[in-house]
């Protein structure tokens, strides 16, 4: 059906075109070097026509005879229009443009927050992404679009499950439980993974408090804007593109998979504890063919293909323009049973009449995928599995099950759980908003837009009965279903004024805002199924439970911003906001944030006239105070919680089987008296262009100190609160510098651009909670294991904090030499141990013997991105790197540690024995954890250089297209994460967790696939 | 068009004012729809024994808001450093514990210094609160009683685990109070006595059995008598026993029913406390007795206690009823769940060095309401009536009344059917109640350490150790091993407390 109505569309295209008694205006487009422009668009003022140029930089345009005014455009060219073209019927005039490249910046608008600016005269750090860039990389994340463009902005994954979100952050830790950056779309907060990235017109990233203040109260972590793509003047645009992908997992994790050399470990672990061997090792050595050699991982990881279409037309004309777009991508993920799908319909437009403007952006997207319990735990289940456990058995359920070999870990099958449960979610995101522009005077615009986002969430459970032995089992189906919905509206109105006379020029910018949240959220489980065909909860016949909660938000603000310019040399802009937040009490509810910067065009000035490499230089420098309110609504308000836990109820009565008495009390302070937490912060930077604009160089360097950071710091156990209470309890200072570095050169057939971007922070606390030595630990890599971050004042957020190791003890001589006083410091070890160093020289390996060791956050960062024409080829290339990045190698820990019998790594095959003293792998202990503390045994470098995408496309010639009535094709292959070069050893050192605390300790969550693209970019 | 640019202007104008008006003055006003608050609560009767329920709910110590919980929080914590056990070398978590190496990091001991201090809090809000709902002046009196009775019995297990520890007699009511310095012992237990002194004036002999597990008079009395034992005031723990003796408790003839559940708040209990098999509405009030004690073997008697057993014989030579009842040893009679019908031999093989515990260990796979070998409804006794009457004798025996402790000791082995003690001196019988009667009658049942504390923290609890063959005796340290060390999170997060010496 789709097909044939396609058929239909192509051969009615021609027809139009050459139909009527129509004259041409035909010509070529050149630069200064006379090469022709590739892709320029020409369009015919006035009118809706209008071509691009084909390979040798010619078009044609048919159009009915008269006198039009015709231009030129190309990205990174300016302009020019060619006016009084006369075209006569029958005849073809032929004109030809010779554009110049003009400065990178000097067109750009760039978008603010309730209005716009010209690159040149912003005074503040924003960074541009421009939609060539944020298209570059195929892809349905626009994070990964980011990563590596902006300088000083870090996007991180912390899974590569289908649907996952990554991480993103303007430079550095702003606060301390939330660091994402506050989202505005369209001029809207809004969620980012709705938005389609091939639906994106350009990204703009406000990164200091003096351009982010605008925003007040949620823009302490920077904001970004994203504006969407709006149809244009002209032609009606057809737009498809499609790409398949195939992803492979990068599962090599050294595994033992042979069960001999897996007893061999076994039998070496219980000789040197000197137990007796337990029953599997007898087994296995009475008959070892009775045993599996199962390779789990490779059970458990797949190829898989994922595949998204990207449909959209576009047009309009002067008073009327629309944008109408769809997606579709469908996702299989690299761990078995795992997917996302999803689908999303963007409708844009404006109309105008008179002084009158009215338009809405309307999007639907709906997202939904498979949960796995965890994801940053799956593999820590995969890693208990042993090679000896079968994974399919002649059991009830098919499986096999571990519990029925005696001596190996109690753990359940992971593919069995994989396979069996049923445990998704489906999320749908309607974002409508709507506005209304009035020109007032000329110079003087009045906005007034409403927005509604409606997110509903749903989460469904279900995990079936089954039968693997006695031991391992699930004797009863249960099933739960979990639905969240949010209404999120928005009011505001706000206007703007221009005025320029003489050399002055300057806007003014006044609004108002009111924005509420309204969530709630219903819960409920059942279990006893008559059959697992039936999956509702209306089926279930016993342990009905249900539950529910609901919150609301509501905020209003006052906020303007004044700009001056005299003579374009002499910039200031200076922003107000005004926020009251229903998160805190009437006596603190109001915050204000202000900021201003300065801008200086140095090479406007008469003494800048000689210096001819200098196209344009302009210093700038800003200081702002922004807010943050991310925390728990109703958290002053002290709180009675009843039937919540065992904490609360209590079995009074009679026998061992009797009722529960529901409890009830207050279980934690509430937070009383809170402030607005604030960050002020100054950035100075310029901005340079060069050799006639090949060359551009944006530096900027910052200083913030975030005060009363609204953090639960630990509170004395001895008060008797349950969980200690939001309070203004932390600070922590910031720095860093950002540079980026562009050159292009167009000048000969082969064109290219290059941009690089470095960006290094640092972090320290300056204060956290009341206490002497108040300290929050995280990195958890499992609850045997000491925490593994520890986070201070005068540290870094999350340092690692880590006994020090100095080898292992080769032989007795060893260990008896370290002494202190004399006296052994480490009595109980043998060869093969680990040597702890006495850090403090106590005499004893101790807690205090612990030392900071670096963060799970890189020194610095560094982006590259190259992008190159040749004739009808193009090539682009993306690398990221980050250097002094530490990580804990969970997994290796893990599979190191025998405290029982489960999965093995490699290493432990070469571990030190008196036979193969040269080792540097700690002997083998079973269930003696003495080699396995928190040590920097487990810390490694995890610096990386990663070729995060190449690209190579081809573009088909005019001439052919023309004949099927094509505008444009474009048909590429690519690769994701092809090469990574690191000296680490786990899944993946580009693993970064949302958590600061957590951030380096590598629980090996879903691996990020290596993933090969080909697609297809069409134009009708 | 300058009509419609008029009319269009108007139209705006009316917008914004519309927009303006329907913007409520309120507008940032919100009221969490989600629970009630401190004003709203408390009202009621039903409020307060709601308050009161929620308080008892922190004794189960389920740290992991679960079965497991309450065995590691409060069961072998309480345990792990006594003389008469051995604990599993598997049993990490207790493995320094046990050793007498406990780190101020220990999940365990953070686990029971954080729900201890919450059952204070829990209590202060009862005892504050109270006062002001509607209902009669005696049963306000009495739930007061229970929130006394239940702040002193979390004095009571924070002093004799610590030492040196924050005293809670009240909440906090901003954020400075959060912080609060260490009181001396003597300012602890002076708190724990007047508190317990109006508990046992206001609370009532006994409840409905409905409500079996409410502090009574008698837990009062009872707990208040054991609070002067523990200071050495020997008289006026003797009185407060005296009156325990008084009311109306008596021994239960089968001793091995006091641990399997089958007898809960029987005639000997004094108070428990409660677990249940029920899991109605997936709320989990369980514990993990019969893994635990049964074939996990997390840690069973040592030889010193296991000769004691293998000598409390009856008058014609057989082992006594608490022998029975408390181990299961290489013996055809001696029997357990997990045995599956089989006997000691069969399952242990022909072991007769080790013994293990059957007390607590109680499973009955018959009873279908959820239980299985993890589960357990069996409640955990605090004091029991025989206990009273081993702290009586205890208590005469120091005043010098040596032959009425003999006979109230004698009360406690008629029962067992032990043989009767007829004469000994005063030193005698004081190291016969040490070390040979409270072990028998009452080894598991976590009261051990505290003993051992209050007869040797001036004196040399080592040797003790060492002449019960204590694995780990040489690591004891008699000026820090006798208190856990104030748990790290505490001294991080508060100026005012400093650490335990030596740790």
């Amino acid at each position: 059906m789709k097909k044939k109505y396609l058929l239909s569309l192509l051969m009615f295209i021609p027809i139009l075109v050459f139909s009527q008694n129509n004259g041409k205006i035909a010509g070529k487009v050149v630069d200064n070097s006379k090469l022709p422009l590739i892709g320029a668009n020409i369009i015919v003022l006035n009118t809706t026509n209008g071509a691009a140029t084909d390979e040798d930089g010619s078009f044609e345009i048919s159009i009915t005879p008269g006198t039009y005014s015709v231009r030129a455009q190309f990205v990174g060219f300016s302009s020019q229009t060619i006016e009084n073209v006369v075209v006569e019927a029958g005849k073809t005039t032929v004109i030809e443009f010779n554009l110049e490249m003009e400065a990178l910046a000097a067109q750009e608008i760039v978008v603010i927050g309730y209005g716009v600016q010209k690159k040149t005269e912003v005074t503040g750090a924003v960074t541009s992404i421009s939609p060539a860039d944020v298209q570059k990389i195929p892809t349905t994340q626009i994070a990964e679009a980011i990563q590596g463009a902006a300088p000083g902005v870090n996007v991180s994954f912390g899974s590569g499950a289908p649907g996952s979100t990554p991480n993103i952050k303007i430079r550095g830790a702003g606060s301390l439980e939330n660091n994402d950056p506050l989202y505005i779309i369209d001029g809207v907060p809004a969620d980012i993974q709705y938005v389609n990235p091939a639906d994106i017109e350009a990204i703009d990233i406000l990164k200091d408090a003096s351009s982010a203040a605008i925003y007040g109260s949620r823009a302490a972590n920077g904001v970004i804007l994203v504006t969407t793509k709006r149809g244009k003047p002209g032609d009606l645009k057809i737009n498809y593109s499609t790409y398949l992908n195939s992803q492979s997992p990068d599962a090599d994790f050294p595994f033992i998979t042979n069960s001999r050399d897996y007893t061999n470990v076994a039998k070496q672990a219980m000789d040197n504890v000197g137990q007796d061997y337990l029953q599997f090792i007898t087994d296995y050595e009475a008959n070892p063919s009775a045993f599996s050699n199962s390779d789990w991982q490779n059970a458990y990881f797949r190829d898989a293909v994922e595949q998204k279409h990207d449909l959209s037309i576009s047009g309009g004309t002067k008073d009327f323009n629309f944008s109408v777009s769809g997606l579709y991508a469908n996702q299989k993920g690299t761990i078995i049973n795992t997917d996302n799908e999803r689908m999303s319909l963007r409708i844009n437009s404006d109309f105008k009449k008179g002084r009158l403007k009215i338009g809405e952006s309307f999007s639907v997207g709906k997202s939904k995928g498979t949960s796995r319990w965890n994801y940053t735990f799956n593999f820590f289940h995969l890693a208990r599995m042993s090679p000896l456990t079968p994974i399919w058995d002649n059991t009830p359920s098919g499986y096999g099950t571990q519990w029925d070999i005696s001596g190996l870990a109690l753990e359940g099958n992971p593919i069995l759980q994989n396979e069996i449960n049923e445990l998704t979610w489906d999320d749908v995101n309607i974002l409508a908003s709507g506005y209304l522009e009035y020109d007032i005077l000329d110079d003087l615009k009045y906005t007034f837009r409403v927005s509604q986002n409606i997110d509903n969430k749903y989460e469904f459970n279900y995990f079936p009965e089954y039968f693997t032995s006695d031991a391992d089992n699930n004797p009863t189906t249960n099933m739960d279903e979990t639905r969240e919905r949010q209404y999120h509206t928005i009011i505001e109105t706000f206007a703007n004024y221009n005025k320029a006379f003489g050399k002055h020029s300057f806007t003014l910018m006044g609004g108002y805002s009111q924005e509420k949240i309204d969530n709630r959220e219903t819960f409920a489980s059942v279990k006893g199924f008559p059959s697992t065909e039936l999956r509702v909860l209306g089926a279930g016949e016993e342990g009905d439970n249900a539950g529910g909660d609901a919150w609301e938000w509501r905020q209003r603000s006052f906020f303007g911003r004044i700009t001056y310019a005299f003579d374009d040399k002499y910039l200031v802009t200076a922003n107000i906001r005004r926020d009251g937040s229903s998160r805190f009490d009437s006596e603190n509810r109001w915050g204000t944030f202000p900021s201003f910067s300065l801008g200086w065009r140095l090479s406007k000035e008469s003494f800048f006239e000689g210096i001819d490499f200098i196209t344009d230089l302009k210093i700038r420098g800003g200081y702002g105070e922004l807010g943050m309110q991310e925390f728990d609504d109703y958290a002053y308000i002290a709180k009675i919680i009843k039937d919540w836990n065992s904490r609360l109820n209590y079995p009074f009565g009679e026998g061992r089987d009797q009722g529960i008495i529901v409890g009830a009390r207050a279980l934690s302070f509430p937070s009383v008296g809170i402030q607005w937490e604030t960050s002020k912060e100054t950035n100075v930077g310029f901005d340079m262009a060069l050799f006639g604009n090949r060359m551009t160089l944006t530096a900027d360097y910052y200083q913030r100190e975030s005060e009363g950071i609204l953090y639960a710091a630990p509170i004395p156990l001895s008060s008797g609160s349950y969980s200690p209470p939001v309070v203004n309890s932390a600070s922590i200072e910031n720095n860093g510098l950002e540079l980026g570095i562009g050159y292009r050169n167009y000048d000969n057939e082969f064109k290219y651009d290059i941009n690089a971007s470095i960006s290094t922070y640092s972090n320290e606390v300056t204060k956290l909670g009341q206490g002497n030595e108040e300290a929050v630990w995280g990195g958890e890599i499992h609850w045997s294991m000491d925490l593994t971050t520890k986070t201070e004042v005068g540290q870094p957020i999350g340092s690692f904090f880590l006994y020090r190791t100095d080898g292992i003890f080769k032989s007795q001589a060893e260990i008896d030499a370290y002494t202190k006083d004399g006296n052994l410091i480490m009595p109980d070890a043998q060869p093969g141990d680990l040597k702890y160093v006495d850090v403090n020289g106590d005499g004893r390996i101790s807690g205090d013997d612990k030392e900071f060791m670096g963060s799970g956050a890189p020194d610095a960062e560094f982006g590259v991105n190259f992008s190159a024409r040749y004739k009808s080829f193009d090539i682009s290339l993306n690398i990221y790197a980050v250097t002094g990045k530490q990580m804990i190698n969970g997994a290796r820990w893990l599979t190191m540690r025998l405290d029982k019998f489960a999965g093995m790594h490699e290493d432990l095959l070469d571990a030190w024995t008196p036979q193969n003293a040269d080792s540097n792998i700690p002997r083998v202990l079973y269930a003696d954890d003495r080699n396995a503390q928190a040590s920097d045994y487990w810390l490694e470098d995890a610096d990386y250089l990663r070729i995060r995408h190449i690209e190579i496309g081809y573009t088909f010639p005019k001439g052919i297209l023309n004949a099927l009535g094509v505008g444009n094709l474009r048909i590429y292959v690519a690769a994701d994460n092809l090469i990574t070069i690191t000296g680490y050893d786990g899944y993946d050192p580009g693993i970064d967790y949302g958590s600061l605390f957590d951030r380096g300790a590598d629980r090996s969550p879903y691996p990020v696939p290596k993933q090969f693209l080909t697609g297809i970019q069409l134009g009708l | 068009m300058e009509k419609i640019k008029k009319h269009f202007t108007g139209f705006l104008l009316l917008l914004i004012a519309a927009f303006t008006f329907s913007c409520e003055e309120n507008f940032l006003e919100v009221t969490d729809p989600n629970n009630l608050t401190p004003d709203t609560f408390w009202k009621t009767e039903a409020d307060a024994v709601k308050g009161v329920t929620a308080t008892y709910a922190l004794f189960q110590y389920q740290l992991w808001g679960g079965r497991w919980g309450f065995y590691e929080g409060w069961y072998e914590n309480m345990q792990c450093r006594s003389d008469l056990i051995h604990l599993a070398d598997m049993w990490a978590p207790f493995g320094g514990m046990s050793r007498y190496e406990a780190s101020p990091t220990s999940y365990v001991i953070d686990g029971f210094w954080e729900f201890t201090y919450q059952a204070l809090y829990a209590s202060n809000q009862v005892i504050e609160n109270v006062p002001n709902v509607a209902a009669d002046d005696a049963t306000k009196q009495a739930l007061i009683g229970e929130g006394k009775f239940l702040r002193a019995y979390a004095h009571f297990l924070l002093v004799n685990t610590f030492g040196n520890i924050v005293l809670v007699n009240s909440t906090p009511k901003s954020p400075d109070e959060f912080y609060k310095p260490q009181a001396s012992q003597a300012e602890v237990w002076a708190l724990i006595e007047s508190d317990l002194q109006e508990a046992k004036s206001v609370l009532p002999d006994s409840y409905p059995a409905e409500w079996n597990g409410r502090a009574t008079k008698g837990a009062a009395t009872a707990l208040l008598g054991k609070a002067y034992l523990f200071q050495d005031k020997w008289a006026q723990a003797a009185s407060e026993f005296e009156a325990v003796k008084s009311m109306s408790y008596q021994l239960v003839d089968d001793y091995e029913s006091l641990f399997t559940g089958m007898n809960e708040h029987s005639p000997e209990s004094i108070f428990e406390i409660n677990f249940t098999m029920s899991d109605e509405g997936g709320r989990n009030e369980r514990n993990s007795f019969p893994a635990m004690m049964g074939p996990w073997k997390m840690e069973h008697p040592n030889e010193y206690l296991k000769n004691l057993y293998m000598n409390d014989l009856t008058s014609d030579g057989n082992f006594s009823k608490r022998v029975f009842g408390s181990i299961v040893f290489n013996h055809p009679e001696s029997d357990i769940w997990y045995f599956d019908g089989g006997t000691f031999e069969d399952y242990y093989g022909a072991d007769d060095t080790n013994v293990y515990w059957r007390k607590f260990g109680y499973y009955n796979s018959d009873n279908n309401n959820g239980y299985s070998w993890s589960h357990s409804g069996t409640n955990m006794p605090i004091i029991r009536y025989a206990d009273v009457l081993l702290m009586l004798a205890e208590a005469q025996n120091e005043m010098g009344n040596t032959g009425e402790a003999i006979n109230n000791i004698n009360l406690v082995r008629e029962r067992a059917g032990s043989t009767l003690i007829t004469s000994m001196d005063q030193t005698s019988l004081r190291e016969h109640i040490r070390h040979v009667e409270r072990p028998l009658e009452l080894a598991g049942e976590c009261g051990r350490f505290f003993d051992l504390v209050r007869w040797y923290k001036n004196g040399d609890l080592k040797s003790v150790l060492q002449a019960h063959g204590r694995e780990d005796w040489e690591k004891f340290d008699n000026g820090i091993d006798i208190y856990y060390p104030i748990p790290q999170s505490e001294v991080s997060a508060n100026p005012f407390v400093t650490q335990n010496p030596g740790y």
